[in-house]
């Protein structure tokens, strides 16, 4: 984090639509994302054309005849995807999008706006599939493909975070998050692909999770979680790992086992699969295999977000679970509430089927009956997000909750870009929130929900050498928590997103706002009273952080 | 001569390009498949039963076939996520609802649709007693001879308006496209001449008729020689308006039907009830475990499923299988 | 092609509403229609194409010169067509044409205008109102 930048200028630029035609030749420090390493793409389990070779970006290294692949794959491309031939086609240009961008907001580079950015590639499909493009070339809006027009597409198509809120203000539901995904797709084509997201899915498609997590480590760091909890709580807790004939398999971000405050959601979820299990008997068991939620491969193409995702359902049924509960991420939820079942066929082991046929809870565990998914979820598809297992939980009274234990946090609620936009689940958080504290404040009604601004480092952008973009595609958000921060004093920001977790800390001390980080399910694991162990409302002494609950220190942060 | 070409010659042409290429342009994006199921969510998705869905959310985030086509039929009715629009102002750090823009294009494609329904009086024989209402209903009578139409007079200003935007905004106009002018400056060039010749120069309205149905019926020798009778004024109309049908097909005006096809809008967010099977994926083994072939060689990934992933790490995942898969606190 | 289940449709939806004049004209029998206009006996006051297009633009300097110069004898057009002197007056007009239905309603609802000159103006279809002056009042207030 030692380059984060000094001073931000936000600078507008408006050129001509002849210059925005022409490519950029200087590339911002703080911008441009590093070009994966062989040992990244040219791996044994994550094979990409032309990954053998170390490139730079100033020389690039392509394969001979990369003008043919690249059009090539474009045409392919094309013809694979509705959504991106059409979005190629209808955009008329309106600039509903522009100022929807948080990259945009603040970076102030004209080729950031939704609608430049796709134009980008658009000029090179006008030049090359239209006949208005081949007749009129540059007035009609088109350009040849060179090695300059090439690093251009790298370096602005590795500056947007998927977050579709562009979409969400385009009349025809234009997706600059599709057509960024599929031009990454064909940039990979040709030997370019950005460091980062390689990393994690190289680690992901040959150990299981982005971090490269062994077992051993997986289990180690759950252990030292349930040894934190130990002295938090006082109890003995236990939880499953592997387990075959498990009621549910649960799947968590695999930045849960580790990072801070990630960590404290993860004391949440053991909290609430103990009281869980020894009040109603639920098992819930985690696997090493399937130790990912997250899927990198999102944000780089179909084929690798299929192959990190359809290890999930494999182990599903290996361990012939019921069904899966998924923990807090904002991407992962785009993959596995869009993606994952067409991607992957369902499990259709008898468990699931059986389970599927009645989704009563009170099938897996008597206690529990009336605890129902069927109002819009089937066998098709078969996951559950954990803050919607945990409002049924509290709709029906199954689990008790002493909200006082979180009175000395002030909280607001950032929606993650992908659950609210590509999944829908903002209602869920919020019924939890209230259910399990007391103070809890909105942000001002433009950035939350369906319309939330992106923590500036989802899509991939969470690299450190682009720290200066992450600071500035964060700003709006951070002015919004400013907001709350000085009207109701909140002095922490929940977010049920991993990315954000990461990119919030050092993004909220960046702006100065001094207030912390944190997921609902912590909240969910501080008032959560677990009364399976014989624990009263008033016994528990500390918080998931280790510190004391009743005290008023703390109160501002640190 | 002038009437041959632009009456008789030049309208047959547009409108079977037009057609023509509608047409092509809708089977050519249906000859893609939809891959994904990716609706954007604009609002909370069915849930359970306790959480509330408004109407709002019911629109923009359909669950049921009604949901999913009642948001596409409000965002063709009335631009929807246009009235979403808010403007960023970077001095406040804020931002503030937006709807100019929604206001101008409303403007502009009411006013065309009421242009256009009036305009087939021309066509129709006997005119439909609605499109003889309509045009009474939006006319200001008593100010000019002849009475004024509120819908011609509304779609030039709204073409202006939208015209201004893309040359006085400076986000608008680093965008604008020649060709985006282009569109405007020809619906411009139509309208203008059109109410040129509603009220000041005029033309043989029965001739043009006349044209119209001859044409029609490909009475062509008919039409050629009522062709010769009409004023040029009328020409100039016409043939501006055979030229956009014919460049509607080939340039953005086809986000008239492009707008239908929108997968982020036209699919209901359902993907959790009832799976999206995508044409070009089996979706049995992953894609690049089959390997992908460019440029004459196969890049293949090892699949990483159970056996494997035990064969790699087996003394940590045997070490899990003796503490029977259960994870306890160390004893300190 | 996928989805064929909305996109036929959408093709003959759009290829039915393109082609409406087919179908309708078709439906109502006047394919191809143009009415048989009946000439009027005379000489009109100025070209007959002309006139076609322009008659209410000469029918506006009528009016004019009606209200703003009648008094003063203004009331005189010169033809362009003839160099002829007219009476600028709607009988001008129905000294040749019939009437409204037999000559001005065949192009008007043609093209399916109405214009709102008879909503005041006399023709003569219509019968003219008898008045009999202050006496007839008398009839109504006394």
């Amino acid at each position: 984090m030692e380059e984060m930048p000094e001073k931000i200028e936000i600078r507008q630029k408006f050129p001509s639509w002849r210059e925005m035609l022409k490519p950029v030749k200087e590339f911002e420090e703080g911008r441009l994302s590093y070009l994966s390493l062989p040992k990244q793409v040219d791996s044994e389990f994550f094979k990409m054309p032309f990954g053998d070779v170390e490139r730079d970006f100033d020389d690039l290294k392509l394969p001979e005849n990369w003008k043919e692949i690249f059009l090539e794959a474009l045409k392919e491309t094309l013809e694979k995807n509705r959504s991106f031939k059409l979005f190629m086609d209808i955009c008329v240009r309106c600039g509903a999008c522009a100022d929807k961008c948080h990259y945009y907001i603040g970076t102030g580079d004209p080729k950031n706006m939704p609608v430049a950015r796709a134009e980008l590639i658009r000029s090179i499909y006008r030049r090359y599939f239209t006949p208005a493009g081949k007749l009129f070339g540059e007035w009609a809006g088109a350009r040849e493909l060179t090695e300059d027009v090439l690093k251009e597409l790298y370096y602005y198509f590795n500056q947007c975070s998927l977050c579709r809120r562009c979409s969400l203000f385009c009349p025809y539901g234009i997706d600059t998050a599709e057509i960024v995904w599929w031009v990454r797709r064909i940039l990979s084509r040709i030997g370019l692909n950005q460091r980062f997201m390689t990393i994690s899915i190289e680690a992901s498609s040959r150990t299981g999770n982005h971090l490269g997590l062994l077992p051993g480590g997986m289990y180690g760091a759950i252990q030292q979680g349930l040894e934190e909890l130990k002295d938090y709580t006082g109890f003995d807790l236990h939880t499953y790992i592997n387990k075959k004939g498990a009621d549910v398999l649960f799947v968590a971000p695999s930045a849960d086992y580790f990072a801070t405050p990630h960590w404290y959601v993860m004391l949440g979820y053991l909290l609430l699969f103990n009281e869980l299990e020894e009040k109603y008997g639920l098992t819930i068991t985690w696997s090493t295999y399937a130790s990912e939620g997250g899927n990198f491969g999102t944000f780089h193409s179909y084929e690798a977000a299929q192959l990190l995702n359809s290890k999930i359902y494999k182990e599903a049924e290996r361990l012939g679970v019921s069904f899966i509960i998924g923990g807090e991420c904002g991407h992962m939820w785009r993959d596995k509430h869009q993606f994952i079942n067409t991607m992957n066929q369902p499990p259709k082991h008898e468990e699931w089927k059986k389970f599927w046929e009645d989704p009563d809870l009170g099938e897996l565990a008597e206690g529990l009956r009336g605890v129902r998914f069927d109002s819009y979820a089937s066998g098709e598809h078969g996951w559950i997000h954990i803050l919607e297992f945990v409002a049924a939980l509290l709709e029906h009274k199954k689990i008790t909750v002493d909200k006082s234990r979180n009175d000395k946090w002030i909280a607001t609620y950032h929606d993650p870009c992908n659950v609210a936009r590509g999944m829908g689940l903002i209602e869920e958080p919020r019924y939890v929130l209230r259910n399990v504290m007391n103070h809890f404040y909105d942000m001002p009604e433009h950035t939350i929900k369906d319309k939330t601004y992106c923590c500036g480092a989802g899509g991939g952008m969470l690299a450190d050498e682009i720290m200066d973009l992450r600071m500035r595609g964060v700003m709006p958000r951070m002015m919004a928590v400013r907001h709350v921060y000085r009207k109701y004093g909140v002095n922490i920001l929940l977010t049920p997103c991993a990315i954000d977790k990461a990119q919030f800390p050092p993004a909220l001390e960046y702006w100065k706002i001094p207030i912390e980080v944190g997921g609902p399910m912590e909240m969910v694991g501080n008032a959560l009273v677990m009364t399976a162990f014989g624990e009263k409302p008033e016994d528990r002494q500390f918080d998931l952080r280790g510190e004391p609950l009743r005290e008023e220190e703390g109160e501002e942060g640190e | 001569m002038i009437g041959v070409i632009f009456g008789v010659i030049v309208p047959y042409i547009a409108v079977a390009i037009f057609v023509v290429g509608v047409v092509y342009r809708i089977v050519n994006w249906a000859n893609s498949p939809v891959p994904l199921k990716i609706p954007t969510t604009g609002g909370q998705q069915r849930s359970l039963p306790f959480i509330k869905r408004t109407v709002y959310d019911r629109f923009d985030s359909p669950y049921t076939w009604w949901e999913t086509a009642g948001r596409m039929l409000l965002e063709i009715f009335l631009f929807r996520s246009l009235l979403k629009n808010t403007r960023y102002y970077l001095d406040r750090v804020s931002q503030k609802d937006a709807r100019w823009l929604w206001l101008f294009g409303i403007l502009f494609h009411y006013s065309l649709l009421l242009v256009l329904i009036r305009h087939s009086r021309f066509f129709l024989e006997p005119v439909p007693s609605f499109v003889e209402m309509l045009s009474e209903i939006e006319s200001f009578k008593g100010v000019f001879i002849p009475s004024v139409y509120i819908s011609g007079l509304a779609i030039v200003a709204a073409l202006f308006l939208l015209w201004f935007r893309r040359i006085f905004l400076s986000r608008e106009r680093t965008l604008s496209l020649p060709s985006d002018h282009f569109a405007l400056i020809l619906l411009l060039a139509i309208t203008i001449s059109g109410n040129l010749m509603r009220y000041f120069f005029k033309a043989d309205l029965f001739a043009v008729k006349e044209l119209l149905m001859s044409l029609m019926s490909f009475n062509i020798g008919h039409a050629v020689e009522v062709a010769e009778t009409i004023e040029p004024i009328f020409y100039v109309h016409f043939a501006l308006a055979s030229f956009l049908l014919a460049y509607f097909p080939f340039s953005k005006l086809m986000h008239a039907g492009g707008v239908l096809f929108s997968p982020t809008r036209n699919m209901p967010n359902d993907n959790r009830a009832r799976r999206h099977v995508n044409p070009w994926d089996p979706a049995d083994v992953p894609l690049l475990a089959k390997g992908i072939t460019v440029a004459g060689r196969t890049y293949k990934s090892k699949k990483l499923d159970w056996e494997t992933y035990y064969e790699m790490y087996t003394d940590q995942l045997q070490e899990i299988e003796e503490a029977n898969y259960k994870i306890v606190p160390e004893e300190l | 092609m996928y989805n064929k289940k909305y996109v036929i449709p959408l093709i003959l939806i759009f290829l039915v509403g393109f082609f409406t004049p087919y179908w309708y004209n078709a439906m109502a029998g006047t394919f191809g229609y143009v009415p048989e206009l009946k000439e009027p006996s005379g000489e009109c006051v100025e070209d007959k194409d002309w006139m076609a297009a322009n008659h209410m633009l000469l029918l506006q300097e009528w009016r004019t010169q009606a209200i703003r110069h009648g008094a003063e004898g203004g009331r005189i057009y010169h033809s362009f067509t003839t160099g002829e002197e007219y009476h600028a007056s709607t009988n001008t007009c129905w000294s040749c044409h019939e009437g409204k239905e037999e000559f001005c309603d065949q192009c008007h609802d043609y093209i399916g205008i109405h214009p709102e000159c008879w909503d005041c103006h006399y023709t003569p279809n219509i019968e003219k109102p008898h008045y009999s002056g202050i006496e007839e009042l008398s009839k109504y207030f006394s």
